[in-house]
Formats: structure tokens, C-alpha cells, sequence
């Protein structure tokens, strides 16, 4: 149990065996290869160019999925975009009856232009193909219509295949990389053609932004029909125009009268306008333009600015159409994006192994390389190394005094699925005792009284045995959905312990059994449990430790400085009845008369408790002063010792919470059922949704309270303790993949 | 006149749910923003910036739940008619409850700030390391804990006496 003992492995090998081993480690497992240090007449192999080779390829398979993701959700919007538009149109063809059908063509160029989206080819396929739909489903009777709302979803012109784009919860075996791996230039081919449609998007966009700004250009001159190149002077005349701020407008057609004519069109800010005057006026004009703002139009188009801009408008709709159609050409892909996913771990399995290799010196002909492996695993491994690999010699030793060997952790499955808490602090270091069956039992001991609900605990304990019963999560992957899934059973016990099924105490059925107190009516008892769950918790941490000084030969240290600890908490436990009394969370009557006895129980063992930590403070040091201020010192550490264990109120805060929104939430529903809508069912339609809301919310903060709390507990209080996680964790060869999982 | 204890108790109550709830919203807002700046540059990182994000909206929550026991207390859903006496709450106890709520009010008020900013700071850990976004949590969570034992005085202080 706990810290799996590992042993060095050593090996020399002939370099032709290098693919072979390399193979037969990743099916293994659990060879994790380290650096080893150069020995006479050997180098580092250089990998440097294989290295960057596939380092070139993850790239571009990494591009490929992402770029593969970002077609996906955009042409998920576009669908859905485009379904809602074709269903108002749809509706719109409905009301205006058969007619529609003949006139389609005409009013769909009508719509094209009134509105600023504009319609595209396939849009119009899709339209037309919808409204035979929709004129059959006419004849029917409309009470099929909430079938045809189902059937609508399923309509596999708007949605699309599903696709996973993070992790496939599949193991995949080395052959079938390795099978994959065959196709690489298949697969990468079509890499490029995906890496071409980005090409092509990005070309899109930018010739689109062109447009626009083009396009924003021509905007005030749309109302002045005239052709841009008639805009000419003549033998006597000259010609301008342009454009003034509308303030200005009314100045300057004043003005112009003087000298000229001038004539101005419709606009917003900015008024174009077109005037004429003589020849030999123009340095006046000039003078009265300058005055008013003037900006000259720069356009000679012999076109009239309605028409630039229609073709504008024309060209942006070819863009937009041919955009979709890009979009959709990706989706094509999606098929394939399961080859990317695998090849892309093929190669982070190759990227893998040059790393093994570059930490291998060796010589042309041979190579060493160095190891670990877990003990158990010793036998089997050697095994298969004489078997498939032959011109391969390998040794194996137990690990030196000043090595550091790698942590891999073996617990039963209750205190497995706890590790995600301990390793969020620090992997434990190999020499050091594995809390995890600790850990384990406490955070599901107070994960329950945090949440405190059994409506809450079924739920959660339903949910992640539900998902690991379908999903069956490989390897370590459900680790998290394991510890939630205890975590719910725990939230059970507490919840039915305090009595609260949703935020209701169920007075009148068979549950009230199971009920010890109800925190909402009793907070100071709550409080009191919080505080001795901290006691237990802290005392586990003193006395981990006190046994930890003990196996480091530490004996008298860690008995006078720990266990003292744990002496005085049971001192504490000692005194509990008479404390629970004082701070009003039981009321007996009598008090009964062995409350005061266990008090001076207590009385004693906390006396031997103090005594001990004093001698404790002094162990170890010659000099008498020193020896008072190290008894003072650890005197003075109690106070960090109470204030952790008021760190544990936050159980009664937390366990509170839950309890009292749930029952808020409760009440409400009830006010709306029987005070607003009288008890009526139609209040029920009302509550229930609120209810379900509500209490989703209330679930969602709690539990992240409880989770994130829970963790501060045994991070904070428990491991300060005793707790170090100064380890590395064991990553065998093959451990690193980024979208399947290896087989072996 | 005899109003006016329940007035007091009110404005109380109203102090502890208004106060830490503003010292929420800023918190949570400020952690938001961080993390919605975060979010845009990588999708994945959103749980574990909603969870950094959310730390600080219970000490809103605590002031609810002092501000509810307070309604209990006087009565709130019976008329405001105190059983013992058959009367509204008395001047003394409405004073009572409204300087129990205090604690709560001010220490959600200004451990909610603090706490987001602290939320802020972790979900820029996030961004850049997020494999270390648990002690992140953990350095949020350290200034939850005045909260705590605000939530914890103002609520015994309302639950425990028996007001009249």
C-alpha cells in the first residue's frame, strides 16, 4: 500500500534494439527513463533534426483540430442563424399561401436588398426545400405541429454530426497509432487543404474589410445621382464636387448665389452637392468651398454612387456566400478529425521517446540507459526484455541513499480517488508516508457536513454513478468523478444525520429516524461538531508526524512535541459535555454528574499534556535560557493551534448555508403556492421552476464551497501539520498523450 | 411608537444583506472581468476561472443568512408579533438585532473586496500556470475566513438571545 518501492533500472543495448525496446516500454507502462550521466568515450545522441521534424508535424495536426474547432462552432451559429431565418420565412410564405412558390425567385432578391444580411445561393436551396416541406405539412392538420417541432431538431440540414474535440475516453493500442501512423501523408495532405480553406478565409476577410471601407467611402454620395465622371469643366465653367457638413450647407448655397448655381442632394452628416461657376471665379469659389468645410470627391467612376455601391453590396454577398460555403466544405472534414487526434499523440509518443533517447549516451554501436521501475514489476519486465530484445543486457538495484526516486502511489480505490486533493498540494516525496487514506477519510467526512443536504447528496452520488456507469471513464480519467461520487455518499449520511432532504426536515415520515439534530435549530451544536471533527483532524496531523519523528529516530522529539498535542486534544474531548453545556448546545436537566467528572479527567491529562509540551520546548538544547524560551515558544504555538481550530468553524458557516437557503428557498415556494396563488395547482407551475433553479444554485455554490474549503482544510491545517509533497510523481514512458488514452 | 423596534431590527437586517452583498458584487465583478479577459485568450481555462470567480460571492450569501434568521426573529412571517409578548419587538431588541448584524455587514463588505482582488490576482496565476490554480483557490480562500468568523459572531448574536 501507499508509496510503491522502485528499483534503478540500467541497461546497455545494442543500438539496433533501440525501436524494439522503445516499443516494448510504452506497452509496459511503467518504465519512466531519466537522464543518465555520460560515461567515458560517450556522447548525447543529437535529435535535434527528428525532433523538429515531428515537432513540425504536431503543429500542424494541432492547427488542424483547432482550426477544425473554430468551422465547427461558427457553422453551428450559421446554422442555427440561417434555421431561424428560413423558419421566418417559412412562416412568412405560410400566411401569403401558394404564391409564394411562383414568386419565390423575385421576392427573394426583393428581401436580398431590403435587408442588411444578405440572402446566398444555398439559402435559397435550403428555402425552397424547406417550403415543399412546408406546403405539405400545410394539408396536414396542425395538430402534428408539436411532432414536426421534434422532428424539425432532427433536420439534418441545420445540425451538424457531433464532434469531440477534447480528449476521447478511448484507449488506443500502440499498433493502431503505429497502423495510423502508416497514412501519415494521407493525413497530412489533408492538414494542407484544410491549412489552404484558412488561407482562403483569411484572404476573404481582408478583400471583405476592403469592401466595407469602399463601401463607407461611396455611403454619402448615395442619394446624388449623378455619374461621377460627368463631373467636368468646361471651356467657361468650372465644376465642383464634394462634399460639406450639413451646417455648413445652407452658408455656402448662400454664398454660391453670388457667383454661381449650386445644387445639393439628400444626406446625413456630410451633404454632397454639385455646383458651377465661371471660369474666371474660381479662386473666389475656391475661397467660399475652403470657408465651408469643403472635401473634394475624389471617385471618377462613370457610374452614379447607387450603382458602386449596389456592386458593392453584390460583391459582399458573393464574399459572404462563398464564406458559408467554406465553412461547410471544413465541416467535411470532421470525419477525419479522430486520424488528427490519434496521429497527433502518435507523435507525442515519438516526442517521448527522442526525449528517452537523448537522455541515453551511448557509443555507433550501443547505448546505456538508466530508469525506474517499480519492484513488483522487476521480474516481468526482465522477462520481457530477454524475450523480444535480445542483444540488450539490463541490471536492476534498489534505489542509493541520495537518490531521489520518482513517487507512484497504490491505495484501494476509496482512498485512490482522493489523490487529486493531495497531489493539488504536492506529491508526496518517496520517503515520506502517503496521506492518502487520511486525506480520504477526512475530506469525506467534512465534505458531508459542509453540503449537508441528503437531497443534495442523492443527487450528486446518482449523478457521478451515472456517468461512470455510461461513460466508463478509462484509466485515470474518473478519478474526480469517483471522489464527487463518495463525496455525494457522505453528503447523504450527514444530510439525513441533520435531517434536511432538500431543505425540508422530514418530521412525519420514516426518515425522521435518522435524524440526530437539526443545525438550523440547533447552530450551536453544529458548531461544537465542527470543532471536534478539527480536533480529530489536527490530532491525526500531530500524531503523523510525532510517528514520522519516531521512525527518524526522533523519539523523545516527537513524542514531547506531538503526541502532547493529541494528549491535550483529548483533554479538550475531556471537557466537552461541560463545554457543550456553557455554550448552550445541549441542555440537560440535571446536568448529569459525569460531565464533571469527565472535566476533571480532563483537568489531569491536559496538565500532562502542558508538562509534556514544556519538556518538549527544551529537549535538545544545552543552555538553560535556551531550553525556558524553547518551553515558552511552544507554549506560545498553541496560540496558532486555536486559531486553526477555529479555522473549523467554517464547517459550521458552510454546513449552515446550504441548510438555510434550501429552506428560504422552501418557504418562498410555499408563499407562492399558498399566499399568492391560494393553493391552486396553476401556484405549483409557478414554484416549481423556482425551485428547481434555486436549489440548483444553492447546490452549485455549496458545493464549490465544500470542494474548495475542504481542500483549505487539509491543505492549511492538516498538512501543516506533518505534510511536506516535496515528491515527483512517476510518469512512465506513454503517459503523456493529449487526446486518447495509450493502451497498456 | 412600539414600531420602531421592529424599524431598528429592519434596518439591521437590511445592513447585513445590502452591505456584504455590494462587498459580493465587487468581488465577483472584479473577478469576472479578470477572468473574462482570460477566457478570451483560452476557452478551456473557464472552470477554472468560474470557480476562482465565484469565492467571493458567499460573503453576500452569509449576510442572507443572518438578515433571514433576523426576519425569524421578529417574527417576519407572523405579523412581526412576537409570541411572548403578543406585541411587535421592543425598542432594546430591535437595537439588539441590528447591532448583531453589523459584524457581517462591514466584515462581508470589505473581506468581499479584498477576497476579489485576491480572485483577480489567482486567475492571472491561472492564465499563466494553470496547473497551479489550486493554490490560487487556497490563497482566496485564506481571506474568507474573517468572513467566517463575522458570519459566525453576527449569527449567534441574532440566533442565541431570545429577543422580546
Amino acid at each position: 500500500m501507499a508509496i510503491v518501492s522502485m528499483h534503478k533500472m540500467n541497461l546497455i543495448a545494442h543500438a539496433s534494439e533501440e525501436a524494439r525496446l522503445m516499443k516494448l516500454f510504452l506497452n509496459a507502462g511503467y518504465v519512466e527513463i531519466v537522464s543518465k550521466d555520460l560515461l567515458e568515450l560517450t556522447s548525447y545522441p543529437d535529435m535535434r533534426e527528428r525532433r523538429s521534424v515531428v515537432e513540425g508535424k504536431l503543429l500542424k495536426l494541432s492547427f488542424a483540430i483547432t482550426f477544425l474547432r473554430e468551422m465547427y462552432i461558427k457553422q453551428k451559429t450559421q446554422l442555427k442563424r440561417d434555421e431561424k431565418e428560413d423558419a421566418k420565412n417559412k412562416k412568412q410564405s405560410i400566411k401569403s399561401g401558394t404564391e409564394v412558390d411562383k414568386t419565390l425567385g423575385q421576392s427573394d432578391i426583393q428581401q436580398g436588398e431590403s435587408k442588411d444580411k444578405a440572402f446566398d445561393v444555398s439559402e435559397q436551396g435550403l428555402l425552397d426545400d424547406i417550403q415543399e416541406e412546408g406546403s405539405e405539412d400545410l394539408d396536414k392538420a396542425s395538430a402534428f405541429d408539436i411532432k414536426k417541432l421534434f422532428l424539425r431538431k432532427k433536420d439534418s440540414k441545420y445540425s451538424l454530426p457531433k464532434a469531440n474535440f477534447k480528449r476521447e475516453n478511448k484507449l488506443v493500442t500502440l499498433e493502431e497509432y503505429e497502423d495510423l501512423a502508416k497514412d501519415e501523408v494521407d493525413i497530412l495532405a489533408i492538414v494542407s487543404e484544410l491549412e489552404d480553406i484558412n488561407g482562403f478565409l483569411i484572404d476573404l476577410k481582408s478583400e471583405q474589410a476592403r469592401e466595407i471601407a469602399k463601401l463607407e467611402q461611396y455611403k454619402p454620395y448615395v442619394d446624388a445621382d449623378i455619374r461621377f465622371s460627368s463631373v467636368k469643366n468646361t471651356k467657361s465653367t468650372v465644376s465642383f464636387f464634394g462634399l460639406v457638413p450639413a451646417s455648413k450647407l445652407e452658408l455656402l448655397k448662400e454664398k454660391v448665389s453670388e457667383i454661381g448655381v449650386i445644387k445639393d442632394f439628400e444626406g446625413k452628416q456630410a451633404r454632397p452637392f454639385f455646383m458651377m461657376c465661371h471660369k474666371d471665379r474660381t479662386e473666389e469659389a475656391r475661397i467660399i468651398l475652403n470657408e465651408c468645410e469643403f472635401s473634394r470627391c475624389s471617385f471618377t467612376d462613370d457610374r452614379t454612387a447607387r450603382e458602386v455601391i449596389n456592386e458593392i453590396n453584390e460583391k459582399l454577398e458573393c464574399l459572404e456566400v462563398s464564406r458559408k460555403q467554406k465553412y461547410s466544405d471544413a465541416m467535411n472534414y470532421l470525419p477525419d478529425l479522430y486520424k488528427f487526434k490519434v496521429l497527433y499523440d502518435n507523435y507525442m509518443l515519438e516526442i517521448a521517446k527522442i526525449t528517452c533517447m537523448e537522455n541515453s549516451p551511448g557509443t555507433k554501436k550501443a547505448f546505456l540507459m538508466e530508469g525506474w521501475v517499480p519492484s513488483e514489476k522487476v521480474e516481468e519486465l526482465t522477462k520481457l526484455i530477454e524475450e523480444k530484445s535480445k542483444r540488450t543486457e539490463v541490471f536492476f538495484r534498489e534505489p542509493l541513499e541520495t537518490e531521489n526516486p520518482p513517487t507512484l502511489t497504490k491505495n484501494n480505490k476509496f482512498a485512490d480517488s482522493f489523490t487529486g486533493i493531495t497531489n493539488g498540494f504536492g506529491v508526496p516525496n518517496y520517503r515520506e508516508r502517503d496521506p492518502a487514506i487520511f486525506v480520504a477519510f477526512f475530506y469525506f467526512l467534512i465534505f458531508g457536513i459542509m453540503l449537508g443536504d441528503a437531497g443534495y447528496g442523492i443527487l450528486m452520488a446518482l449523478a457521478c454513478f451515472g456517468f461512470i456507469r455510461v461513460v466508463k471513464p478509462v484509466k485515470d480519467s474518473g478519478k474526480m468523478i469517483w471522489m464527487f461520487a463518495f463525496c455525494g455518499i457522505s453528503t447523504i449520511i450527514w444530510g439525513a444525520l441533520f435531517g434536511s432532504w432538500f431543505g425540508i426536515s422530514p418530521e412525519k415520515t420514516f426518515l425522521r429516524y435518522f435524524t440526530w439534530f437539526n443545525p438550523m435549530d440547533r447552530p450551536l451544536m453544529l458548531f461544537v461538531v465542527g470543532i471536534a471533527v478539527g480536533l480529530l483532524h489536527l490530532g491525526t496531523g500531530f500524531i503523523l508526524k510525532g510517528v514520522a519523528e519516531i521512525k527518524a529516530k526522533r523519539a523523545l522529539y516527537g513524542i514531547f512535541n506531538q503526541f502532547s498535542w493529541a494528549v491535550l486534544f483529548v483533554a479538550v474531548f475531556c471537557y466537552y459535555p461541560n463545554l457543550m453545556v456553557f455554550l448552550g448546545a445541549i441542555n440537560p436537566d440535571p446536568v448529569p454528574a459525569w460531565y464533571g467528572v469527565s472535566a476533571k479527567v480532563g483537568t489531569y491529562i491536559a496538565l500532562v499534556g502542558v508538562v509534556m509540551l514544556i519538556i518538549g520546548g527544551a529537549i535538545g538544547k544545552k543552555n538553560p535560557f535556551k531550553m525556558v524560551t524553547g518551553a515558552l515558544g511552544n507554549m506560545y504555538g498553541s496560540i496558532n493551534v486555536v486559531s486553526d481550530l477555529l479555522s473549523y468553524s467554517r464547517l459550521f458557516g458552510l454546513g449552515l448555508t446550504s441548510g438555510v437557503i434550501g429552506y428560504a428557498l422552501n418557504m418562498l415556494g410555499g408563499i407562492i403556492v399558498n399566499l399568492i396563488f391560494g393553493g391552486l395547482w396553476i401556484g405549483w407551475l409557478v414554484a416549481i421552476p423556482i425551485l428547481v433553479i434555486g436549489h440548483t444554485f444553492n447546490l452549485g455554490i455549496n458545493l464549490l464551497g465544500a470542494y474548495v474549503h475542504n481542500a483549505r482544510l487539509h491543505y492549511v491545517e492538516f498538512f501543516g501539520r506533518f505534510y511536506e509533497g516535496s515528491g515527483r510523481a512517476f510518469q512512465p514512458l506513454g503517459y503523456k498523450t493529449k487526446y486518447t488514452y495509450l493502451d497498456n | 411608537m412600539e414600531i420602531m423596534g421592529v424599524v431598528y431590527a429592519m434596518i439591521g437586517i437590511g445592513l447585513a444583506v445590502i452591505l456584504s452583498g455590494i462587498g459580493s458584487s465587487i468581488g465577483v465583478s472584479r473577478a469576472s472581468q479578470a477572468a473574462a479577459g482570460v477566457v478570451a485568450e483560452d476557452p478551456d481555462k473557464f472552470m477554472k476561472c468560474l470557480l476562482l470567480t465565484l469565492l467571493p460571492a458567499t460573503q453576500g450569501i452569509y449576510g442572507f443568512i443572518v438578515g433571514f434568521m433576523g426576519l425569524i426573529k421578529i417574527q417576519a412571517l407572523a405579523g412581526f408579533m412576537m409570541p411572548a409578548t403578543g406585541t411587535y419587538i421592543s425598542v432594546g431588541g430591535g437595537l439588539g438585532i441590528m447591532a448583531a448584524c453589523i459584524p457581517i455587514a462591514v466584515g462581508g463588505l470589505a473581506s468581499a473586496i479584498y477576497q476579489g482582488n485576491v480572485a483577480v490576482a489567482s486567475i492571472g496565476l491561472v492564465a499563466k500556470k494553470p496547473e497551479e490554480s489550486g493554490k490560487g483557490m487556497l490563497m482566496t480562500t485564506m481571506v474568507e475566513t474573517y468572513a467566517l468568523l463575522s458570519f459566525l459572531v453576527s449569527f449567534l448574536a441574532v440566533f442565541i438571545p431570545n429577543w422580546v
